[in-house]
């Protein structure tokens, strides 16, 4: 906005001092976004059934003799639950524990991945 | 001083004068000494608090006679300059009552800082009905654990849900290991991240450029063509090629908080309730009508919050009460296993039974004394229940 005032002004002190019509012309990206009013707030409903029964059961260990582990209520991929790493390290439990259920394709791009990042980690960069 | 007006006089026998800035003066002290509590004439009474040793100003000292008639134990409404309306329990479990800081006249009570904006004040929790101040209610449960002997157990009242307007029932003793614990807001934010964290897996994921379909062939010849140089259709730098630095598969953001921090979190988070009035206990969970509508009248009639957290133990809980909170949405029943801190602090108020009271109990104070791991509690042990 205030580029185009700043090229109004402009335009304007040209027209006085050289009496010739000037263009306007703006090569920058403020007049791309295009704001006729402040946007609305999105309406977020907080007390949905997933958002008021969030977080019951974390303590089933403590709470509930140790019969169960909190790790055992994440919902996912088997490779990764309950568990944290790096992407090699997610790679090669999935190869493990789901490779042999996988399709051809997908096994393929995984092991040329699995590949790559070993030599990444262990070859190149400061860290080997 | 000019305009002063005479003040009501103690039963102590002091005699106050109201100046014109609103500063209480004593003017004289009649009687003996017995009543002074060290003032003397010409003091300024700058503040009060609810303690029935100092003075307080002329509009409490009306309701200070009332309660030397009635008893003790009646709620006191404080007017400060403000005009906050602050309500005091009187009760063995006495929360911290808050203490003005001495105002010379002119100014106002509370340092700017501290001034809470009277739409922030509940007003509604400050009209709750108090319990009758003259019957001596039964203690139901005094505490299974050995209470620490620096330690006095915190005492709550015991309600029922039969009818809207039943009166309390007893008093229940709550270990303070367990519900009158240091308040450490790191630890229940701590434990509230976790909470949050280790259940996220984000299975966000893009392609590697060896990914993209297609992009093996050399698009054109290395030199001549008067083009860039490129080796593939799906390198980074190409529109629709791989992304070489984004997200990689299902990730996990999963770890474990010690066993103790989690435990200390719950007690935390128990003792905050307690102490900022938002505990009740019940002695069950039996309602006459699976009405929702009775409950919602009821929580409304005691102006107990918005949102409700009814907790109690066992499988099976009654089905009227199932039946009611189905259709409500802030007003929820879990059971005592599925107690955590992010639901209770998303609930305003959490609402006990007895048994859930001993369970919980039982269940938190044992890592107070218990042996460290040698290999997770899951494998049996001998000496474990």
């Amino acid at each position: 906005m205030s580029l185009l005032r700043g090229l109004l002004k402009a335009g304007v002190s040209l027209c006085h001092s050289t009496l010739q019509t000037t263009r306007q012309i703006s090569t920058g990206v403020c007049c791309l976004v295009r704001m006729n009013a402040i946007p609305e707030l999105k309406k977020v409903d907080r007390w949905t059934e997933k958002r008021s029964m969030f977080g019951v059961y974390d303590n089933i260990g403590i709470l509930g003799d140790f019969k169960a582990h909190p790790k055992d209520l994440i919902v996912g991929p088997v490779w990764v639950k309950g568990f944290r790493g790096n992407e090699l390290q997610r790679l090669t439990r999935k190869k493990r524990m789901v490779g042999d259920r996988m399709m051809t394709q997908d096994k393929h791009d995984m092991e040329k991945r699995i590949r790559f990042l070993y030599r990444h980690f262990n070859r190149f960069g400061k860290h080997r | 001083m000019p305009g002063h007006r005479r003040g009501r006089s103690l039963s102590e026998g002091l005699m106050l004068e109201e100046s014109e800035k609103g500063g209480l003066v004593v003017s004289s002290v009649i009687g003996g000494s017995s009543g002074n509590h060290g003032l003397k004439e010409g003091d300024e009474i700058v503040g009060a608090t609810i303690n029935f040793d100092q003075l307080s100003k002329d509009d409490v000292l009306k309701i200070l006679k009332l309660m030397d008639d009635n008893g003790f134990d009646k709620k006191v409404q404080v007017l400060t300059k403000n005009n906050l309306s602050k309500s005091m329990g009187t009760l063995d479990s006495i929360k911290a009552p808050e203490e003005l800081a001495s105002s010379f006249s002119g100014e106002d009570a509370l340092p700017s800082n501290l001034r809470i904006p009277s739409n922030l004040v509940d007003r509604a929790r400050a009209e709750r009905p108090p319990p009758p101040s003259d019957s001596s209610l039964p203690v139901l449960r005094r505490c299974d654990a050995a209470v620490p002997v620096h330690l006095s157990p915190v005492q709550t009242w015991v309600e029922t849900l039969e009818r809207r307007d039943s009166k309390q029932l007893g008093l229940v003793d709550l270990h303070p290991d367990v519900f009158a614990v240091p308040t450490r807001i790191d630890i229940l934010h701590e434990v509230e991240l976790w909470q949050r964290n280790f259940k996220r897996i984000s299975r966000a994921h893009t392609k590697v450029r060896s990914e993209v379909r297609g992009g093996g062939k050399k698009p054109w010849r290395q030199k001549g063509s008067g083009k860039a140089r490129h080796g593939s259709i799906r390198s980074p730098i190409w529109r629709g090629g791989g992304v070489s630095h984004g997200p990689r598969g299902p990730t996990s953001f999963y770890y474990m908080l010690p066993m103790r921090v989690r435990v200390q979190g719950l007690k935390i988070a128990l003792s905050s309730k307690l102490a900022q009035d938002y505990l009740h206990v019940v002695d069950t969970l039996n309602i006459p009508t699976p009405d929702p509508q009775y409950l919602m009248d009821l929580i409304r009639y005691r102006h107990w919050g918005e949102s409700v957290l009814i907790v109690d133990v066992g499988e099976e809980l009654p089905e009227n009460i199932l039946q009611a909170t189905e259709s409500l949405k802030t007003v929820n029943v879990i059971p005592a296993i599925g107690l955590n801190v992010h639901s209770m602090l998303k609930h305003e108020v959490l609402v006990l039974t007895l048994e859930a009271v001993k369970f919980l109990e039982n269940k938190l104070l044992w890592h107070d004394e218990r042996f460290t791991l040698l290999y997770p509690f899951k494998l049996p042990y001998t000496d474990l229940p």
